[in-house]
């Protein structure tokens, strides 16, 4: 057996020591063939409907500075992160979420973008945390910012977008659930609460709503307030030497006597000072806290049909927030008039949605399926972020996000066939037994260049591949192969020479295989490109 | 040829002291010639191969599958890990080397006594343009901790050396440490926050989630079954006496009776598995004897008690090993962990 002959039988892969399997890292996984056909076809779609309502596609880097999260995103997203080793410039980590960067890169453009700026993204994003089946730590989304559109108008073209997405999919419509954060930040920030506290409040929530909590989460970190200031056990009356003036003389005396040597980058009188605010606090905390668990009770309730729940939202909270009940009044009205199913829109002010960077109306989308419902997306607005990132631009902005994944998944257990997502059907395999690969290997560059890269179908040519043997069996076994690569034509080279004596073509049939009687046309031009001397 | 199963332990200090304490009474003796050898065998288990390390590599080490089993610090395993760690932790306390990583501020800000006053202190800095710094060598942990009370503004300043200095030479605002008794802090004017305990630490057992896999597969009576068993019982047998408490009848009283009297009372004591039964002396006389699980400390606080019930003897053995059929045992836990967790 020559040197040649035996390349070309190759060397049996089961004679090669067995070596330790490198795995998938933890929370990741691969996506063979069939899975990623599918997850493909599905942002292909919604990237097309996206595209059809003027968004258009924008990448940003799946590596960013851990500080663009943690100005605003929120403890839910922040505490998850995937960091990296520091960079020179900051610290790293991999995108948890696509917002934050499409906004950052809003923030970073030089010139005045026109507004409203429609964008598209798509890609994988990264969250660490337990990993249980289903929750992996990378996933795929797809979704649409608008910045720089006005309120209810935006929202509810959003809104729309995600609802009309859906069901460009195959999906039914989506149950669209909406809120609002503006009552609660209205509500904090009218509680006389030190900023310190009322961010504290909100990453609580933001955590809490994150693992499906409502707002009612808020009432453990009341309780812990009310604990760090004493006022569970303290005297009303006895909060401390508090006159409403700050420190007198006599009480700096008394500090400078009990607290000698202020170690630290902090002073006497910063210390002092501070101690007067937490007394202050102390007196009016009670009630603040009070108020604060009542009207988050009542906010909890108001969840259910828009209609009605309109109708409770206005008498209670009308006067304390006018703007976010018009603005909710008119986002149904707009969502309605562009044909969403109003017995699809559900209200809930209790539902917080990660609170992080939204500022205002925050929404999400499930489908029924047989193992329950099924949240496939959701997003909300956030005025204010891009100025948090140094814009100088109009800082209002909307957007929604799909979880690519959780699509497939409702999809698959509602049976709803992809768009394009099928198996390839169609296409060629080219196959030889061992000494005729190198021929096959030559007959597969000829039919590219005559078909222009693809089969006469238009599907893929594929090839070449080396069958064991060279008589009938060696047939059955090709056949087999192309059977499970889904081609309809399959080409076995069984001589020196490339023509119609050497070539054999079998055509897939309802009932199995059939050998053609004559070459296709693409045989007959590709000789006819090679007689002529063309080259790919 | 049959796999030996590397078990890494610290090579020097408490942690080490400790580790070898521990598996000599479990009866893996460690048979190591020097401290300046990096590799040992164990007496009477030939299939376990020990090796010294830092306890950061013994992390690093069974991450990558190098060795099977580790022991180190639980805080030195949570500062190294993530959740895509290849590594599982099989026991968090092996019962030494208790320790806590703690946020603690200079003594004279008496206006912060809770992690809450460091959200409001840290928005402070930051509205003033001031950086507020805090010294660690747990940057991770530190992080992950900070981010649940929603503090972000704050730089990090990590050190080697002993941090306690850091406030008042102005270092740093505060510092997240290691102590135990909190001695060495009060030491250097520092006070611990409430609410500020960013992880309560021990000497752990950690292992490789592959290797284990194949090693639970051997099951109950392979060599890590075995070796955590040992450890279980060791672990329960810690503080506990085995009591027997004998006396015998004078009169007309029963014996059962006293016996009884005698039981409650060691179990108002807090003494566990307490049983009795009859027994007869070498005259042939009926008594009556109660054996339980006490502590010491149980056990001479009831022992007046017990001569005032008619006990004639009682006497407490130190217990070796204890083992309790109601308790999941160590290696159950670990087998159904690896069986619930995605490969």
């Amino acid at each position: 057996m020559t040197e040649i002959e035996r390349a070309r039988q190759g060397r049996p892969t089961n004679q090669l020591p067995q070596e330790r399997r490198i795995p998938a890292p933890r929370g990741t996984r691969d996506r063979f063939p069939a899975e990623q056909k599918r997850l493909e076809a599905i942002q292909q779609q919604l990237l097309h409907e996206f595209a059809n309502s003027g968004f258009e596609k924008l990448s940003t880097p799946v590596l960013e500075f851990t500080e663009l999260h943690e100005r605003k995103s929120g403890a839910a997203i922040v505490s998850r992160l995937v960091e990296l080793a520091d960079d020179r410039e900051g610290r790293l980590c991999l995108r948890p979420e696509l917002t934050a960067g499409v906004v950052r890169a809003y923030a970073a453009q030089d010139h005045t973008v026109e507004v409203p700026w429609r964008v598209s993204v798509a890609g994988p994003v990264f969250r660490s945390g337990p990993v249980r089946p289903g929750v992996d730590r990378q996933f795929q989304q797809v979704g649409v910012e608008l910045l720089g559109g006005p309120g209810p108008v935006a929202d509810a073209e959003i809104i729309s977008l995600a609802d009309r997405s859906t069901r460009a999919l195959g999906l039914p419509g989506p149950t669209i659930r909406i809120g609002h954060v503006g009552l609660i930040l209205e509500i904090l920030e009218r509680s006389g609460l030190p900023k310190a506290a009322q961010s504290s409040l909100v990453e609580i929530l933001s955590e809490a709503a994150s693992e499906g909590a409502d707002i009612r989460a808020v009432d453990r970190s009341l309780n812990q307030l009310s604990n760090w200031l004493g006022t569970e056990s303290d005297d009303e009356g006895q909060a401390g030497p508090y006159d409403g003036h700050g420190p007198t003389p006599e009480i700096a005396r008394l500090f400078d006597h009990l607290v000698p040597n202020v170690a630290g980058r902090r002073t006497g009188p910063e210390i002092m000072q501070r101690i007067y605010r937490k007394w202050e606090l102390r007196r009016s905390l009670r009630e603040a806290l009070a108020r604060i668990h009542s009207q988050v009770e009542a906010i909890a309730k108001l969840r259910g049909p828009a209609a009605r729940v309109l109708v409770q939202l206005e008498s209670q909270f009308q006067e304390m927030v006018p703007a976010a009940v018009a603005e909710l009044r008119l986002l149904v009205a707009l969502l309605q008039e562009s044909g969403t199913d109003p017995s699809r829109i559900e209200l809930d002010l209790g539902f917080g949605r990660g609170i992080g960077f939204y500022s205002e109306m925050v929404f999400e989308l499930t489908v029924p399926t047989a193992e329950g419902p099924i949240e496939i997306g959701g997003g909300g607005r956030y005025d204010g972020l891009s100025r948090v990132f140094g814009s100088g631009q109009d800082d209002r902005g909307v957007g929604f996000a799909f979880g690519v994944e959780r699509l497939d998944r409702a999809m698959g257990l509602l049976k709803v066939s992809i768009p394009g997502g099928r198996a390839t059907t169609g296409g060629c395999l080219v196959m030889a037994p061992g000494p005729y690969v190198a021929e096959a290997a030559r007959l597969v560059v000829d039919l590219r260049l005559a078909g222009r890269g693809v089969w006469e179908d238009g599907g893929p040519i594929i090839g070449p591949e080396q069958v064991e043997g060279e008589c009938e069996g060696a047939i059955r076994q090709a056949q087999t192969r192309a059977e499970r690569l889904g081609v309809s034509t399959l080409i076995v080279v069984g001589g020196r020479r490339i023509d119609t004596q050497s070539v054999r073509w079998f055509q897939s049939q309802e009932r199995g295989w059939a050998e053609l009687p004559a070459a296709p046309p693409i045989f007959l031009a590709s000789q006819k490109t090679v007689a002529e001397g063309g080259q790919v | 040829m049959i796999e030996p199963i590397r078990i890494a332990v610290p090579s020097k200090g408490h942690l080490c002291d400790g580790a070898l304490e521990l598996l000599k009474n479990s009866g893996y003796r460690v048979r190591r010639a020097s401290d300046r050898q990096y590799e040992a065998t164990i007496s009477g288990h030939p299939r376990f191969h020990v090796v010294f390390m830092r306890p950061t590599d013994i992390v690093d080490q069974v991450q990558v599958g190098r060795c099977h089993l580790g022991i180190t610090g639980m805080d030195v395993y949570a500062e190294h890990i993530d959740e895509s760690a290849s590594s599982v932790v099989v026991d968090s306390d092996l019962g030494y080397g208790g320790c806590r990583l703690v946020v603690a501020v200079p003594e004279s800000w008496v206006d912060v006594d809770h992690m809450l006053d460091l959200v409001e202190l840290t928005h402070d800095f930051r509205e003033q343009g001031r950086m507020f710094r805090v010294s660690t060598k747990y940057a991770h942990l530190v992080r992950a901790y900070f981010r649940k009370w929603g503090i972000y503004h704050y730089q990090l300043i990590a050190s080697d050396g002993a941090l306690e200095l850091h406030p008042s030479l102005g270092i740093a605002d505060i510092i997240v440490d290691l102590t135990s008794s909190g001695t060495t802090l009060k030491d250097n004017r520092l006070r611990e926050l409430e609410s500020g305990i960013v992880l309560d630490s021990a000497a752990c057992l950690i292992g490789h989630r592959e290797s284990l896999r194949s090693l639970v597969a051997e099951g109950d009576q392979g060599p890590v079954a075995l070796l955590l068993d040992a450890l279980d019982g060791l672990r329960a047998s810690e503080g506990s006496l085995h009591l027997e408490v004998v006396g015998t009848t004078t009169g007309a009283e029963d014996s059962q009776d006293t016996a009884s009297r005698v039981a409650a009372c060691l179990g108002d004591h807090g003494a566990q598995h307490v049983f009795r039964g009859a027994v007869w002396d070498s005259d042939s006389r009926a008594g009556w004897r109660v054996t339980a699980l006490i502590t010491n400390r149980q056990f001479v606080q009831c022992k007046r008690r017990l001569f005032a019930l008619g006990a004639s003897r009682a006497v407490g053995l130190p217990t070796r090993f204890v083992f309790d059929r109601s308790s999941v045992p160590t290696f159950d836990r670990l087998a159904e962990a690896l069986k619930a967790d995605p490969a």
